[in-house]
């Protein structure tokens, strides 16, 4: 550290002060604001591409977390409409029940024929 | 004698021969008038126009993908990239250009306030004495003229 500080020490302050003493002292600027107007809408769509980012890493949890949730309800609606349509009673079982013999069944020779 | 002062000849020589016939009031209507013109003629001339509404129109259209995105947070990143990139990219087509237009203008107003600021001069018949300098006349010609050139020109 030493040996580096020794070696660069005086270069660096030259330049510090060389440049400090070409530093003019007053400074002068203005914008137009019509040429103003264009840097301003450059420097806003930088601003807004930085809102952007921002509500984008904001907003990625709660997207995730709904589009999840969407996805449990669509499966559970599907699940339930799956279980619905196998507990229901097929024709067939639904004339058996009410002690009907199918057609079938009805056109079935007699024992011992 | 610096770098702003070296057009003063030429702007004294044009102040002098208006003063023939020209009110100083009116010769500042024509001063706001020509740094209007000459500010945003030398941006329109040195912008690259379509390039800046390219850059403009894909800095909106990466926003808009970027908002809109609903996959996999790992495949953001290019979204997120390219929206920073279009933004940069529209700023350092406007930037050089903007300089380069604000130089005279500014040469302008350095020789404006030498010659027109000296003492309480006042250029208005009516308004508190603050209210009267050089700068209310100029700077709400120029800004006016400015803009309407900005808007007929559609200049991005």
């Amino acid at each position: 550290m030493r040996r580096q500080v020794d070696r660069y020490g005086l270069p660096f302050s030259t330049v510090i002060v060389i440049t400090a003493l070409t530093l003019p002292v007053v400074a002068q600027a203005y914008v137009g604001p019509g040429a103003g107007l264009s840097l301003l809408a450059a420097l806003w769509g930088l601003v807004v591409a930085i809102g952007v980012a921002v509500i984008f890493f904001i907003m990625w949890p709660i997207k995730r977390m709904r589009r999840r949730k969407a996805a449990e309800q669509a499966a559970a609606s599907q699940a339930s409409s799956e279980q619905a349509h196998d507990a229901a009673p097929s024709p067939v079982e639904q004339t058996t029940d009410a002690g009907m013999a199918p057609a079938d069944e009805s056109k079935s020779p007699p024992p011992g024929s | 004698m610096g770098i702003l002062d070296l057009p003063a000849p030429l702007f004294a020589s044009l102040d002098q021969f208006m003063a023939i016939g020209l009110l100083a009031t009116v010769r500042l209507v024509i001063w706001g008038v020509i740094g209007g013109v000459v500010t945003m003629g030398l941006y329109r001339l040195f912008s690259p126009q379509a390039k800046i509404g390219r850059a403009k129109r894909a800095a909106r259209a990466a926003r808009r993908r970027l908002y809109e995105f609903d996959g996999e947070f790992a495949d953001a990143g290019p979204l997120l990239r390219d929206q920073f990139v279009a933004a940069f990219k529209h700023i350092a087509l406007v930037v050089p250009a903007t300089l380069l237009a604000m130089f005279p203008l500014l040469a302008l107003l350095v020789w404006l306030d030498a010659t027109y600021g000296q003492g309480s001069a006042s250029y208005l018949p009516v308004g508190p004495e603050w209210a009267r300098s050089w700068m209310m006349v100029f700077f709400p010609v120029m800004m006016l003229v400015s803009l309407l050139i900005y808007r007929w020109a559609r200049i991005e």
